[in-house]
């Protein structure tokens, strides 16, 4: 009874000094926060580094769990008074029903040691933290003790056996959570004393344990372990050593995990050390019960499965708290190896922290050299209201995008770059800074620069070609019409000493002056697309080929020419007549070659595609090779010598359609007819011309007309 | 009016056309009044009366090239109706091109008409006829 005695005073002011130490815990607590405030805000006007915002959320995080906190401690000095009023009363009467204790052993603690041990296992493999590995050894030990003395309790086993696997369980498992605090304390956490790899120490210790556990039942059930209680009278000698002892490493091992605690202020230490002492003041229950199943002995058993609870607590929160420091990790890295610079100010712009990149671009070496400086040191003066500006705005919007800035490095060299910055808030959305982005725009720039550059030298280049080939053209008309002109001339006077073949050859001079009066027109022509282009209107193809059929009739009839439109043609907006010249060209190319096998029979149609339209115009004629079909559209080329014609036609077409941002193409074979294709996007968008001409339209030049004019009067193409 | 005593200037670079435009006009009567020059200084050096052509007559009309070496047309153009003297003599651009610029630039300039020299010789005379007869007959000039 004094034994008894004693042992629960000891509990209980051990019990006190945690319960009160929760009060101090608590007290402490809120002075190191404030503490820690201050420290912090000395820190944000220095410079602090990302460590002290993990500070602030574990601060943060202790403040939230405090009522949590209360209640859990709370816990074991209501278990305590419970079991102290129930020894005092020394109820009699057994409540055992069979089955019972091991369904809730089971679950209770074997089922929670087993996962706690795996968890710990686990934690163990990754961290290499002893106290795990010890952790699980001794849970589960505790597990498979209770297993075993859950089912042992009937036959063959009788409450005797009972008590000595679960107290020797408690025992060896107090000896395991023992060591792991001793070492814990000493500040010895990592496994490198040990010898064997950390797999290798699992697939030893864990099976080691449970191999121990089998030995005990084997041995207790043969009856070679003296007995532990008698039931009905108490403990024996024995059993009362065993339990005390273990009782008493309990609460050792719970005492040293709290005062680690203290210090370290690690979740999964407060609710090992809590977890331990509820154990130990269930085992003490067990200690003084009578007989098995008595009232106190459920109140130690339940102390006992709420110990388990902690226990898995404390590994949950520790197994979660690896991931979250994985994740952590992995956006600390990225933070670090960003190739782009990233920087932290506060408010006033200050520099809380940056990456690497964000060093190497101010071209400095050391975060010495940045930390605590203010982000304005490294942007030229010119833009410092303009960044001012952005920063407002970034506080309005929340974020701000692509700003270009000229950039400092520590030297005052300066280079361009772009800027985004967004804001950065506390708990409460209250902002509390910036995280700026910047990038070296400067080759960027050199490479835009260079484009522009580019850019206008081909259009100048362009230019000069259009306008050269303008005067060419030009200055080749000229002799022309003065050979027409003499031609005529000779011809008016002389046509008596001429003769028939005089005539003849006078004819000839002129008709070669008209061909190269022609070609020389659709070299204007071709010049001039990119020059003079005329007003963009909606045109109804439709419409359109119905004109080019009226005006095509007579070469269609001699050529006996079928011209089926497939009907519905889309309205497209383009130069009418730079379209009239397309399909007029296309169509007249169909009739020059057809076949004389068959009647020509010329199919116009359109297929809309995604974004644009593609036309066809197709034929049955004598077709083309493929290896002629990107010859076809280069200028002055044609594939029949004797056809008649000029060869422009389908450059023209060419030209015409690439000017609307179109493409052209064909498909044929040789005597299989052809498929003249090309497109023209849904909103015809013009690629720019130097000239264009607004109320003018430029039609087709055939030839030149002289009409006498007068002021009023406008040309007609 | 008496046709014969009216003076045109051509001012004309091109000695083949020259010709082929003379021919035409003297096919119809008026070869002796046609003053050549064939270059834009000269043509102003004409009408303002100057150097070698101290006492050139004043031109009723003027027939001006568009390409003319060293003072371009459409710059003659414009001197010709900047001054106030000469502005109110009727000028009609010739060219080998219709094209709009062109077209545009000469009637802002104050260009009184634009004719392309056609290919087609019939057509150039009638050009110039219809020229002859638009400008001489219908229009009342003034003395």
């Amino acid at each position: 009874m004094l034994f008894l005695l004693v042992m629960s005073i000891v509990e209980w002011h051990r019990n006190r000094f945690t319960g009160g130490d929760s009060m101090k815990d608590k007290r402490k607590t809120k002075a190191q926060s404030i503490l820690d405030m201050e420290k912090e805000k000395d820190r944000e006007s220095r410079g602090v580094t990302m460590e002290g915002g993990e500070q602030m959320e574990k601060r943060d995080a202790v403040k939230t769990t405090a009522p949590l906190h209360f209640i859990a401690q709370g816990v074991i000095p209501a278990f305590i008074v419970t079991i102290a009023v129930l020894a005092i009363l020394d109820i009699k009467g057994v409540f055992e029903p069979p089955l019972l204790l091991f369904i809730l052993n089971t679950l209770f603690i074997s089922v929670m040691s087993f996962v706690v041990a795996s968890i710990s296992a686990r934690n163990y493999l990754k961290r290499g933290s002893l106290s795990f590995l010890l952790l699980g050894c001794g849970v589960l030990v505790l597990g498979s003790g209770g297993l075993v003395a859950g089912w042992l309790i009937g036959p063959p086993g009788g409450p005797n056996v009972n008590v000595t696997i679960y107290d020797t369980g408690a025992l060896l498992g107090a000896v395991f959570h023992a060591t792991g605090a001793i070492f814990a304390s000493a500040g010895v956490t990592s496994d490198r004393i040990l010898v064997l790899k950390r797999k290798s120490t699992v697939i030893l210790a864990y099976p080691g344990v449970l191999a121990f556990m089998a030995l005990l039942t084997i041995a207790s059930l043969r009856g070679a372990i003296p007995p532990y209680i008698i039931q009905g009278i108490g403990p024996t000698l024995l059993g009362r050593a065993v339990l005390g002892t273990a009782v008493a490493l309990f609460g050792i091992s719970s005492l040293l995990f709290m005062r680690l605690y203290f210090k370290s202020k690690e979740t999964f230490q407060y609710w090992y050390s809590l977890a331990l002492a509820l154990i130990a003041v269930g085992l003490s229950a067990v200690f003084l019960q009578k007989a098995v199943g008595s009232p106190i002995g459920w109140a130690g058993r339940s102390a006992q499965y709420l110990g388990g609870i902690y226990l898995l607590i404390a590994v949950l929160i520790t197994y979660m708290e690896g991931r979250l420091r994985i994740s952590e990790e992995k956006l600390r890295s990225v933070f670090a190896s960003s190739p782009d610079a990233i920087t932290v100010i506060n408010l006033n712009g200050n520099i809380l922290e940056c990456n690497q990149s964000a060093l190497d671009i101010r071209g400095c070496s050391s975060k010495d050299e940045v930390l605590g400086k203010n982000a304005f040191e490294f942007i030229a003066k010119k833009d410092h209201e303009r960044a001012v500006e952005s920063l407002k705005k970034t506080l309005e919007q929340g974020s701000v995008k692509d700003i270009e800035y000229t950039f400092l490095t520590k030297d005052g060299c300066e280079f361009p770059a772009e800027l985004s910055a967004s804001v950065t808030k506390d708990a409460y959305g209250n902002p509390t800074g910036f995280v700026v982005i910047a990038r070296d725009i400067t080759e960027h720039k050199r490479a835009e620069e260079e484009q522009e550059r580019l850019l206008a030298e081909l259009e100048a280049k362009n230019k000069e070609l259009e306008s050269f080939v303008y005067t060419v053209s030009h200055d080749l008309k000229a002799p022309l019409i003065s050979l027409n002109g003499f031609s005529s001339a000779l011809q008016e006077e002389f046509h008596h000493q001429l003769g028939e073949e005089g005539k003849h050859y006078v004819e000839r001079i002129q008709a070669n002056v008209a061909h190269m009066d022609a070609l020389i027109m659709h070299l204007l022509d071709l010049s001039r697309i990119g020059r003079v282009v005329g007003p963009i209107e909606e045109i109804d193809v439709v419409t359109l080929l119905r004109e080019i059929q009226e005006e095509l009739a007579v070469e269609l009839e001699e050529a006996g020419a079928e011209l089926v439109v497939q009907e519905p043609l889309p309205i497209v907006r383009a130069d009418r007549s730079r379209m009239h010249q397309v399909f007029a060209n296309l169509i007249d190319n169909a009739v020059k070659f057809r076949s004389e096998e068959r009647p020509l029979r010329i199919e116009v149609g359109c297929q809309k595609e995604r974004g644009f339209y593609r036309f066809h115009v197709a034929d049955n004629g004598i077709g083309i090779a493929p290896q002629y079909h990107q010859q076809i559209f280069a200028p002055f080329r044609q594939l029949d010598p004797e056809a008649q014609g000029v060869g422009m036609g389908l450059a023209l077409v060419k030209k015409i359609v690439e000017h609307h941002s179109g493409r052209v193409w064909v498909e044929s074979e040789e005597g299989e007819g052809a498929t003249l294709y090309f497109t023209l996007p849904e909103s015809a968008e013009l690629k720019r011309s130097a000239e264009t001409s607004a109320s003018l339209r430029a039609g087709p030049q055939a030839e030149g007309s002289a009409e006498p004019l007068n002021r009023s009067q406008k040309p007609k193409g | 009016m008496d046709l014969q005593s009216v003076n045109i200037l051509l001012v004309e670079d091109n000695p083949d056309h020259v010709e082929l435009i003379l021919r035409t006009l003297r096919d119809n009567n008026l070869l002796n009044q046609v003053h050549v020059v064939t270059n834009g200084e000269e043509a102003l050096d004409f009408l303002y009366r100057r150097g070698k052509y101290a006492d050139a007559p004043r031109p009723v009309l003027t027939l001006l090239d568009i390409k003319l070496p060293r003072v371009d047309g459409i710059e003659v153009l414009k001197r010709i109706k900047a001054d106030p003297e000469l502005k109110s003599m009727p000028v009609v651009m010739l060219t080998t091109s219709a094209d709009e610029q062109e077209i545009v630039e000469s009637y802002s300039c104050g260009a009184n008409s634009y004719i392309v020299k056609p290919l087609d010789f019939d057509q150039f005379v009638k050009a110039i006829k219809a020229v002859k007869l638009y400008w001489l007959v219908i229009n009342s000039l003034p003395t």
